[in-house]
Order: structure tokens, then sequence, then C-alpha cells
């Protein structure tokens, strides 16, 4: 996606984008429109992701024994 | 993104082992962050390493950082450098989500901001020029929410609010027209005994509190399974066969240590709100007969908190709860195993 800042003295001449393979690790750049459900649909995919492939931290009941395991808040 | 207790069996749960499995599950979190076109920025990126230990003297919970021969290190994924993560101690306080919190569950720092905020906004408010009616939607829409939400999850003691909720009490005054030096008494009494019910921040706050806590519980989680596991450790604790949120917290309080359930129960003794729980959703124990007696009942009549808090340790030691768990059957002798 490609990003121009347009003011009363027009559309700017320069222009910046997030295909650019020089620059990685940008995401979705700040006020795209997209960059909020992109975020979520991320976010969603590396949660479950991590929470299969952590370590997390265990809490067991000192009744009946059953641990609790949380790998991210 | 979570410590690190849950080992496999057959591994030593060892300091370098901790770490090294600290590291796998940081350096699988940037993996996942870099694979999805993000890149932590990992001089951002910190860790806590403390081990807490219990002052029986005081009945308080210290918490000691472990000074670490090798922390955790990540390779950077956008790089390709290898980066070491900073270990802080358990008492420095990180804003996490606006809120100020730390793992030792001190909230002094986030007290501070909160009253330091407090202030702005009075001396805004106090030189404001809005309409009476426009300043009570200010204080009831951004103001009070602005002051409560930091604070739901912090602890802290009622006298560490007093400066907060004075100045709570002084905007809402100005905005009912009220001189703000008005009796307290009465801005926050009952509308029953001619007060005007504005109820305290500390009192909103509680409320919050109880919400969140409310809302979790009945909404089955891992939050929610926390919760139980947190209340059932306080039950023991107590060792009484009334659940803990229905006895008094003057009374019984001085015998548990900390936790987001004990702080609940605190506040909400004062307000005279009592929780009880579904029939069979939390244990308690349950007594063997009905002739059975429990210790703790006793104990707190007979002697002070000091006294009947070292007995309650020596009774957790033991694992008694009832005054027969004791004696031999059909006597009046201490068992001689227990002395």
């Amino acid at each position: 996606m490609k990003f121009q800042i347009i003011t009363r003295f027009g559309k700017s001449s320069s222009s910046y984008r997030n295909d650019d393979d020089n620059i990685v690790g940008q995401g979705v750049l700040q006020g795209s429109s997209s960059a909020a459900p992109i975020f979520l649909l991320n976010s969603e995919i590396s949660l479950t992701a991590y929470n299969k492939m952590g370590i997390g931290a265990s809490f067991r009941s000192p009744v009946n024994g059953s641990i609790v395991t949380d790998h991210s808040v | 993104m979570g410590a690190v207790n849950h080992i496999p069996p057959e591994r030593e749960i060892t300091q370098p082992n901790l770490m090294q499995l600290a590291s796998q599950s940081a350096q699988t979190w940037a993996n996942l962050m870099w694979m999805s076109g993000g890149n932590l920025n990992l001089g951002k990126c910190f860790f806590y390493a403390f081990t807490p230990s219990i002052n029986y003297k005081s009945s308080t919970i210290r918490y000691d950082k472990i000074l670490l021969d090798q922390g955790i290190s990540i390779t950077n994924p956008a790089t390709g450098t290898d980066v070491t993560l900073q270990s802080l101690n358990p008492d420095d306080s990180q804003r996490t989500l606006g809120v100020i919190l730390s793992p030792d569950g001190k909230g002094k720092l986030q007290l501070q901001t909160t009253l330091k905020k407090a202030k702005e906004f009075y001396s805004k408010f106090m030189n404001s020029s809005l309409s009476q009616k426009a300043k009570w939607v200010a204080i009831s829409t951004v103001i009070e929410p602005a002051i409560i939400y930091s604070l739901v999850n912090s602890y802290f003691s009622k006298e560490e609010f007093t400066l907060i909720d004075s100045l709570m009490s002084q905007i809402k005054c100005v905005a009912l027209g009220l001189n703000r030096h008005f009796p307290r008494a009465l801005l926050h009494g009952p509308l029953l005994l001619g007060g005007l019910g504005v109820p305290p921040t500390l009192q909103k706050n509680a409320k919050d509190r109880l919400n969140y806590f409310l809302f979790n519980m009945r909404r089955p989680s891992t939050i929610s399974q926390k919760f139980d596991i947190s209340i059932v450790y306080t039950q023991i604790e107590i060792g009484t066969f009334e659940h803990f949120f229905s006895i008094s917290y003057n009374e019984y309080g001085h015998l548990v240590f900390p936790s987001y359930c004990v702080q609940i129960w605190q506040e909400m003794e004062p307000q005279g709100i009592i929780i009880r729980p579904a029939e069979g959703l939390t244990w308690i124990p349950q007594p063997l007969c009905h002739q059975d007696k429990v210790l703790m009942d006793i104990v707190v009549t007979v002697y002070n908190k000091k006294g009947s808090a070292c007995i309650n340790r020596c009774r957790q030691y033991l694992q008694v709860i009832l005054i027969i768990d004791l004696v031999i059957p059909h006597t009046n002798i201490i068992h001689p195993s227990y002395y």
C-alpha cells in the first residue's frame, strides 16, 4: 500500500509504502485503515501459536490438584 | 509473556534450565512477530526473575531478585544478532496497558501517578468556567473514570488513598455548587438519612474491583480458575467452615496473606456487602460431625492478633482444622505426634 499526504497545497510528490523490501518489519504503517484488523488477525494467530509452542506458567489447586497453565496475558 | 515453572517432570528444575526455557519462549514470540510482519523492539523488552519468601514475624512476603549467570538472550530475526534482555528488580514498576504494575504487587508508583493526575484535574477544575451541569458531567464521564481505571488492579490501603479521595471530594463539592469544605458526612451520606448520596472515590474503586472479580468468576476462563485457586488458598489459611467472604475481615484478616480476593474481602466489609459463593462452587472444609469445633474460631477469641497468627501458622504446618484433629479420640489429651 502506498501513502501520500494531501494538504491544501495538493498531493505530496514523495510517498512511503509498506511493501518496500529495504524497510522490513514496519508492519502496516500508522494511518492505514487496515492496520487495526490486520493487527487483530496477526495477534490472534500469533497468540494461539505462542500458547501451543510457549512454556507458560502453571498454578496448582491445593484441593483437587488441577493445574491451570497460562502463557500470555 | 508469562513466567516459567511448567517444566516437564523429567527435566531438573535448575536456574540455567529456567533461563533456557524462558529464552526459548521469548525467541518463539520474537519469531512469530517477525513472521507476521512485525518486529519486536528488543530494546524495550525486559524480564523479572525473583524468588518469593515469607517473613513470618511480620506476615509479609518478600521478593528477592535472582542473580543470574545467564540471562534471557534472543536472536533478533531481522538482523540475526544476539540481544540479551534487561533483568529488572521485582519492585521495578512498568507501564502496561495504561496501568503501572510490578510483580511484588505494590501500587505505590501507580498511586503517586494517580495523585499527580488528581492534582492536575483539581487545579484545572477550580479555574474552569464550565457550567455546573457540565462540571458534573465531566466528573462522571472523564475525571473519575480516569482516576479509578488504573487503580482497579493495584494494591493500596485506605490510608494511602486518603489524599486522592479528599481531592476528588473537593472537586465534587465544587461541581455541585457547594463549598469545597462541605461536610463529608453529608456529601457521602445516604439520601435516606438526609445526605446527598455521592459515593467517595474509594467506594467507587471498590465497586469496580468487585465488578471485575464477579465478571471473571462468572465467565469460565483461566482467570476464573486462578481466582478459584487463590480463594482456596485463603480458605486454607483461615481454616474455618464458613467461607471467608462471609466472615469478618477485622476478626480474621490478620491470618491471611494479601491477595486480590483478600483485598475485595477487606473492602466489602465497611460497605456492608457480603459475597456468598453459589452452593458447591468453591471448596470449604466440611465438619466430620456436628460437635466439631474449629480451632481458629476459638483461638481468635482468646488470643490477640499476633498470638493467633502464630498459632495459625502452627495449625497450617500440622494440617489441622478441628479441635478433634488434635486430640486422642474420646479424651482431652493432645495427640503426642503434635508436640
